[in-house]
């Protein structure tokens, strides 16, 4: 009996099994020859996931043999499941597109996606997107994402009805914000409606702040300090730069007059929205994505929009290409070559075009601001001819330290709240750059 | 006639405490895999650099030198866990046994303030959170209503103000959660035999004398536990500070529990941030055995 159950054992161990693990294979190896090729997408966004519904749809059709499946999920899951499913390996995704998708340079500094670099020159993406792409390489050379899209996010809005009531025209010069918030808080309106509790509203307006007190030149030195393979103490010094100090003496004397609503440093942005579109409010700063939610959610508003105006001839536009595409390193060739194909169709008009309905600004210089006027809101179509105008710089580095940019929140929001002051500031921002050298 | 020694176990003694060990097991089990694991894991990694992805790096007590010595957040944090902490505790406390009070009284619909007093602890901390957001805004609820009755001096930054922030975070926490002591001190006022009541009132003791000369001191051990509890519940807070100011405005709400978050899932120091989780635990730790001691509960009558 024992012997009966031995045989059976063996046979099954040594016989069946592999004869179905070959059956598999082989199978597998059919469907990879002749089926289609299914492409595991995840699309950590909330809205944005309506853009690759479109860009689906199209491949697909293009490409019988391709299945694209978009899992959706929210952007929070950037840090509770990608890094836990890169670092495990374990999942079964061959593509990731996500906001704040620049955050992938530790993936490519352990290995665990794709370097995209020599796919930049030879397939031509660097001449097909904007320049200030490039700054998303990391300092080794090595570029583990793909820039599907840009945010300027400096992006002020204004009432017009407001403006006309109290008889102004939007600023022309940076000093004109300053008389503009005196002439609304006279007529009883709150001038600018920030919520930072997000601290990334205020530090985007002072970033932009600081790129009218510097040069371009100086002020991406300062940006990109950290990236420095020979940053010291002294380089460090570019953080007192005058301008700093300027910026920070601005945004002072913003907020000591009022400007912002009361609480903005621990207001949702939502909630200074709804000052601007209940009309309480002349003026709101947000992203270039505003222009879609003010458009669903105020859609009587009477609105439009400038962006920061220049100082001392400075005119730079920051931009951010935060958004992009992942590819994990255990994808097969197969689909590897699906993937590339996509990201070469992002850098054709007929698709990049497509990301304007979700109101995303392709990262594909392609789109001409004509072609934009006429899929999307005209602001968007401004808001690119500003800057392929005036070029662009980027809006943070990408890979700075998480705690220099925790540094950088503490400094702006206390001076908000009060408890700093510029010269407080300044030097705190100073040593948070000293800091890193430790 | 066998006999059997005292003291020796027979079989059926052997059998039963296996059954007994079989009882334990999962609990034993559960223990280890959930809570002593993950507790020597984050000490271990106290002692080690790691960004969530790549290996560990040993860098030594690198980690506890940092927090100590160089992080800009780490005793400001503390000091605010300590604040919220006594704070919170200290007004649970207090409010908690006042309402036990008021009802232990028997006052008119005693029930139905017991159910409502108890009711805001059912609704999850995020909701709480959220409906409060609203009310403390600016221009929220609370600086309407100042405003509806001519009280205007009285509207304030409630949130973006850094000396008010946390005092109101607290206070949240106090309307949300002082159901749980009351329920205990309302159980332990049940307890004590009415006699003793009714000797002091017929001595002409008034309610406030007999809650303070009887209730108070026969509840001591009941306070002990309570406050033992809420000191080491509060000291880890995290999720209504995350939800209302993010340990803002300028830091002035930033606790351990909203340090670590930041440290580690969005900074992905997970080396460093497992040496402030451990400051946590050694800091809960402390409470407990300082309490008890100062409390004497561990005298037994």
């Amino acid at each position: 009996m024992k012997n009966t159950f031995g045989v059976a054992l063996a046979t099954l161990c040594f016989g069946i099994v592999p004869m179905l693990a070959t059956a598999a294979a082989q199978e597998e190896t059919a469907a990879q020859q002749q089926g289609p090729v299914a492409v595991n997408m995840w699309v950590l966004a909330g809205t944005e996931s309506e853009w690759w519904h479109k860009i689906k749809d199209k491949y697909e059709a293009e490409n019988p043999d391709v299945s694209l499946n978009l899992i959706v999920q929210q952007f929070d899951n950037l840090y509770e499941t990608t890094y836990p499913a890169l670092a495990s390996q374990a999942e079964d995704v061959d593509l990731i597109w996500t906001i704040g998708g620049m955050r992938t340079d530790r993936y490519g500094q352990e290995g665990l996606v794709v370097d995209l670099a020599p796919h930049y020159e030879e397939r031509g993406w660097s001449d097909a997107l904007y320049p200030a792409v490039q700054q998303y390489r990391m300092p080794d050379g090595t570029f583990p994402f793909f820039s599907t899209d840009w945010i300027v996010s400096p992006v002020y809005y204004y009432n017009e009805d407001i403006f006309a009531e109290v008889g102004v025209e939007p600023p022309a010069e940076l000093d004109d914000i300053l008389t503009l918030g005196e002439k609304f808080k006279a007529a009883g309106y709150i001038p600018w409606a920030m919520g930072s509790k997000h601290p990334s509203r205020l530090n985007k307006i002072i970033t932009n702040l600081f790129a009218r007190y510097m040069t371009k030149e100086e002020f991406n030195e300062l940006l990109f300090w950290e990236r420095d393979a020979n940053k010291s103490v002294e380089t460090a010094e570019i953080f007192k730069h005058p301008g700093v100090r300027q910026a920070y003496e601005f945004i002072d004397s913003m907020n000591q007059l009022e400007m912002f609503p009361r609480g903005a440093i621990s207001m949702d942005e939502g909630a200074a929205r709804l000052l601007f579109t209940k009309g309480e409010a002349a003026m709101h700063n947000t992203g270039t994505w505003g222009i879609g939610i003010l458009n669903n959610e105020a859609p009587d508003l009477n609105y439009n929009h400038f962006v920061l105006p220049p100082h001392n001839g400075n005119t730079v536009m920051l931009t951010g290409f935060a958004n992009g595409l992942t590819v994990p390193a255990w994808i097969t060739e197969q689909k590897l070559e699906v993937v590339l194909d996509i990201m070469d169709k992002l850098t054709e008009r007929d698709y990049a075009i497509l990301s304007y309905d979700a109101s995303l600004l392709s990262a594909c210089m392609c789109v001409t601001p004509e072609d934009i006027s006429q899929v999307a809101n005209p602001m968007m179509a401004s808001v690119v001819e500003a800057v392929q105008k005036n070029g662009s710089a980027d809006l943070f580095d990408p890979w700075a330290s998480p705690q220099r940019n925790k540094d950088f929140n503490h400094a702006n929001a206390s001076l908000i709240a009060g408890s700093m002051s510029v010269d407080e500031v300044v030097d705190f921002f100073h040593e948070a750059a000293v800091a890193v050298l430790e | 006639m066998s006999t059997i020694a005292p003291g020796r176990r027979t079989r059926r003694d052997h059998s039963e405490y296996l059954t007994g060990y079989l009882f334990v097991l999962p609990v034993v089990f559960f223990i280890l895999a959930f809570i002593a694991y993950p507790l020597v894991q984050s000490l271990l990694l106290s002692f080690y650099k790691w960004d969530g992805i790549g290996p560990w790096e040993f860098v030594g007590i690198d980690n506890y030198v940092r927090m100590f010595g160089k992080d800009r957040y780490f005793w400001s944090a503390l000091g605010n866990s300590f604040k919220y902490s006594i704070g919170a505790s200290f007004g649970l406390l207090t409010v908690g046994f006042a309402l036990a009070a008021i009802i232990d009284l028997r006052v008119r619909f005693w029930r139905l303030y017991r159910f409502v007093f108890f009711l805001p602890i059912t609704v999850s901390t995020a909701v709480v959170a959220l409906l409060w957001l609203r009310i403390v805004d600016p221009y929220g609820v609370l600086n309407t209503l100042f405003e509806i009755v001519r009280l205007e001096v009285l509207q304030q930054d409630w949130l973006a103000d850094p000396s008010l922030a946390m005092s109101v975070i607290v206070g949240i926490v106090i309307w949300q959660h002082s159901g749980f002591p009351m329920v205990i001190f309302l159980a332990a006022m049940q307890a004590i035999d009415e006699d003793i009541y009714e000797a002091a009132e017929i001595d002409g003791a008034t309610v406030i004398r007999r809650i303070f000369s009887i209730t108070i001191p026969i509840l001591k051990n009941a306070f002990s536990i309570v406050a033992l509890l809420l000191l080491i519940s509060t000291f880890k807070v995290f999720d209504i500070i995350w939800i209302m100011t993010r340990g803002g405005p300028a830091g002035a709400t930033e606790v351990l529990g909203t340090h670590l978050y930041q440290t580690g899932i969005w900074s992905n120091r997970y080396g460093y941030s497992s040496v402030i989780a451990i400051v946590i635990l050694v800091v809960s730790l402390i409470l407990s055995v300082f309490y008890t001691r100062i409390s004497g509960y561990r005298d037994k009558p």
